[in-house]
């Protein structure tokens, strides 16, 4: 078992099998840096709480192929991805930081395509982005391409 | 506590390179760092390996005369066994707002697509260089040395030594000349072995693989001629025996390396590429 602690000091104990998903973490063991807590000082429990659920659920990717078990773990991935904006962002930032790349493939093409279909006006506000476009910069880049800024699937929804 | 937004640059781009060319050309309006960022030579290049190998970003070109219009248009499909209607989607060609009488698909690469057009009023020819998903074009350049009416073939591929996309056009005459699209201008190159004309009944288009281009030869039809794009040296593949009893039954384009070209004619990668300007 491998101990982690998240940044708001809780800790977790974590099988060996699964955390190693995590290239960072896997790195430590090999290097024998891991032999009492882990300190993950970017991550916050609710975050860890997530990921550590990912983790034990893909643990045995492989055999999944294997066992036809294939449908149950996408069906999970689905799940998985069901959460707020802040939320997918915080578990995107730990698999990014924990280099755990299945996680990281997951979570990016769900916020891709989320994004996908938005209007520049509701991309702003999901992400707090503050606009700092010149009027006329803004009508250049809009010129360019005048097709992609129209369209019924674009969305102006914040959600 | 950490801050989930604004997110990181690096993980800002994870997320863009998943996105089909529209979105990406609008979220340019999102504010200078995002601008920026999509128009990175890195983020396309990004962007443009992982639509390389995302089946889903793979289409079908294919060119159509509307009967009652007299026009040809250009429509993609996916690549799927299952066709849905709604996954057929007509082009909008690039045509300078002029009608065509005709359109030949040359060749594709990359998001890249080699056409020629016959301008319906003008009765002009031209040559485009295009990319569907962006809806850019450019015209080539009329080449330099051989003869407009001389018969011709066309490959279309990307050198990684000279980060530059290349047109090869070769003629019965032995006469090569290629386009370096950063030059903009035709050049010639090494004249190929006279024995090793193409067979231009079976080659529609020249074959860009491995960093380079292939055609059958029209004489013995028992060699490919291959010319590499980045150090534009040819060399011989010689055909097994076996493929060149199917090609004496006037199978020619089964041969396999004939068979690949043709999808890979059709086949074009839709979702990004920028398309590069002159100079």
């Amino acid at each position: 078992m491998v101990k982690l602690k998240s940044n708001d000091d809780k800790e977790f104990e974590v099988e060996e099998a699964a955390v190693i998903q995590s290239e960072m973490i896997k790195n430590m063991i090999e290097d024998g840096c891991a032999t009492s807590v882990i300190p993950l000082p970017n991550i916050d429990s609710k975050t860890l709480i997530k990921v550590i659920e990912y983790l034990n659920k893909h643990i045995n990717m492989g055999k999944a192929a294997e066992t036809g078990e294939e449908d149950d773990l996408k069906e999970f991935d689905e799940q998985f991805v069901n959460m707020g904006w802040e939320e997918l962002f915080d578990v995107i930032m730990a698999a990014n930081y924990l280099n755990i790349h299945e996680l990281m493939e997951l979570c990016c093409q769900s916020a891709a395509d989320r994004l996908k279909n938005k209007s520049v006006r509701a991309v702003r506000e999901m992400l707090k982005i503050t606009n700092d476009l010149t009027e006329e910069e803004e009508q250049e880049i809009i010129n360019d391409a005048p097709w992609a800024f129209e369209g019924p699937e674009i969305d102006d929804t914040v959600n | 506590m950490m801050h989930s937004v604004p997110l990181q640059e690096e993980i800002t781009m994870e997320i863009l390179s998943r996105l089909p060319v529209q979105p990406l050309l609008r979220f340019k309006c999102v504010s200078t760092c995002w601008m920026t960022l999509i128009s990175e030579p890195y983020f396309t290049l990004k962007h443009r390996n992982r639509a390389k190998n995302d089946q889903n970003s793979q289409k079908f070109l294919v060119s159509r005369k509307d009967l009652l219009e007299d026009e040809f248009s250009l429509y993609c499909s996916s690549l799927s066994s299952v066709q849905r209607i709604e996954e057929v989607q007509k082009l909008d060609c690039p045509s300078n707002g002029k009608p065509w009488r005709s359109c030949k698909l040359y060749c594709c690469y990359d998001s890249l697509v080699l056409i020629a057009v016959f301008n319906y009023c003008d009765k002009t020819n031209q040559r485009l260089l295009w990319n569907p998903s962006t809806r850019e074009s450019i015209v080539l350049p009329d080449q330099k040395f051989s003869l407009e009416r001389c018969w011709c073939t066309w490959g279309l591929g990307y050198d990684s030594v000279s980060d530059d996309y290349k047109i090869l056009k070769i003629d019965l005459e032995s006469c090569s000349e290629i386009l370096a699209l950063k030059s903009g201008s035709w050049r010639l190159t090494n004249n190929y072995p006279i024995g090793n004309r193409p067979d231009l009944l079976c080659t529609e288009s020249l074959v860009f693989v491995h960093g380079a281009f292939h055609w059958i030869d029209n004489i013995s039809r028992s060699t490919v001629t291959a010319l590499s794009i980045s150090s534009e040296v040819y060399t011989e593949i010689p055909l097994p025996e076996k493929m060149l009893s199917i090609y004496d039954h006037k199978c020619g384009r089964l041969v396999s390396v004939w068979q690949k070209s043709f999808v890979f004619m059709l086949i074009i990668r839709l979702k990004w590429g920028t398309l590069l300007g002159f100079g």
